[in-house]
């Protein structure tokens, strides 16, 4: 099987650090990785890099955020705005986060509650077998 | 001794750029570790404060980078006090949300949402988001005391 991962940014500030890669393998939903401190800095770039990607015409992404140590309304809206773009796309966004602190900051915006074109897990692999079966990868 | 017992006090002024947020968190952090503070609650208050940061950077800063954002980490036996003041004035910070999801209004709720006191201050000088957290014994003791009160 032929697939690829890309490093599609790398952002760097002097005491935070966030990363993004791309994990797209055929007939699988695609994977973006993020892991580091999403917070008003990073958004903006984060943000620019995922619209281009689910506009590309991946309608359904999961966002892996396990090793998210830290998020914000920054990156709520980032959440909430690749929902908005998926949905009319036919698409869903699956949301992988771990960190007990993340998930209660997405708890007390009600964004949990979004549960139509939404979905929240706590590993990959459980987002890949739920999505998939659901609704095949809009990326064939 | 707990180390919780003494009074801890740090004043700072950064510049106001997005990429200090980070440096801010880590102040309070330092900060909320040194009065004793949980993980949770040091987790919440580094997103209540980053938020008021960013307001600050975003609309209390006229112009820009040149603009300082100050900030006041207080603590107590019973309580942290956070203050982030800025050099702008408060009236452009209202949510706006230009046909995109707006983090501003969601920023003020999460920060009341996770603290226990949130007041915002108008000043001719700027404005003060003074950002108030509990230590869990304090907040047993005010319950206990708001008893026979009701």
């Amino acid at each position: 099987m032929i697939g690829w991962i890309a490093i599609l940014w790398r952002g760097n500030t002097e005491e935070g650090e966030a990363n993004l890669e791309v994990q797209v393998l055929p007939g699988r939903i695609p994977i973006i990785d993020v892991d580091g401190e999403i917070d008003h800095y990073v958004v903006p770039e984060l943000e620019s890099k995922i619209m281009a990607f689910i506009n590309e015409g991946h309608a359904s992404v999961i966002l892996d955020f396990s090793d998210v140590s830290y998020i914000d309304s920054a990156g709520i809206a980032l959440i909430i705005l690749s929902i908005q773009r998926s949905g009319p796309l036919g698409g869903k966004v699956g949301l992988v986060v771990t960190n007990e602190n993340v998930i209660k900051i997405l708890e007390i915006v009600g964004i949990t509650k979004l549960a139509e074109a939404f979905s929240l897990y706590s590993s990959v692999d459980e987002a890949l077998a739920s999505m998939t079966g659901e609704r095949p990868s809009g990326n064939e | 001794m707990g180390m919780n017992n003494h009074h801890v006090k740090r004043r700072l002024d950064i510049k106001s750029h997005r990429k200090n947020l980070s440096l801010i968190r880590q102040e309070v952090e330092e900060v909320a570790e040194e009065c004793g503070f949980g993980e949770t609650d040091i987790y919440q208050m580094k997103v209540a404060v980053s938020e008021a940061a960013a307001n600050a950077i975003e609309h209390g800063s006229p112009h820009g980078e040149e603009n300082f954002i100050h900030l006041v980490i207080e603590c107590d036996p019973d309580k942290i006090l956070i203050e982030v003041a800025d050099e702008g004035v408060f009236k452009a910070r209202l949510p706006v949300t230009n046909g995109r999801p707006s983090h501003r209004g969601r920023g003020i709720f999460l920060m009341t949402a996770l603290m226990d006191e949130v007041s915002i201050t108008e000043h001719q000088e700027g404005t003060v988001v003074r950002l108030v957290k509990l230590k869990e014994s304090a907040k047993d003791q005010e319950q206990r005391q708001q008893v026979p009160m009701v």
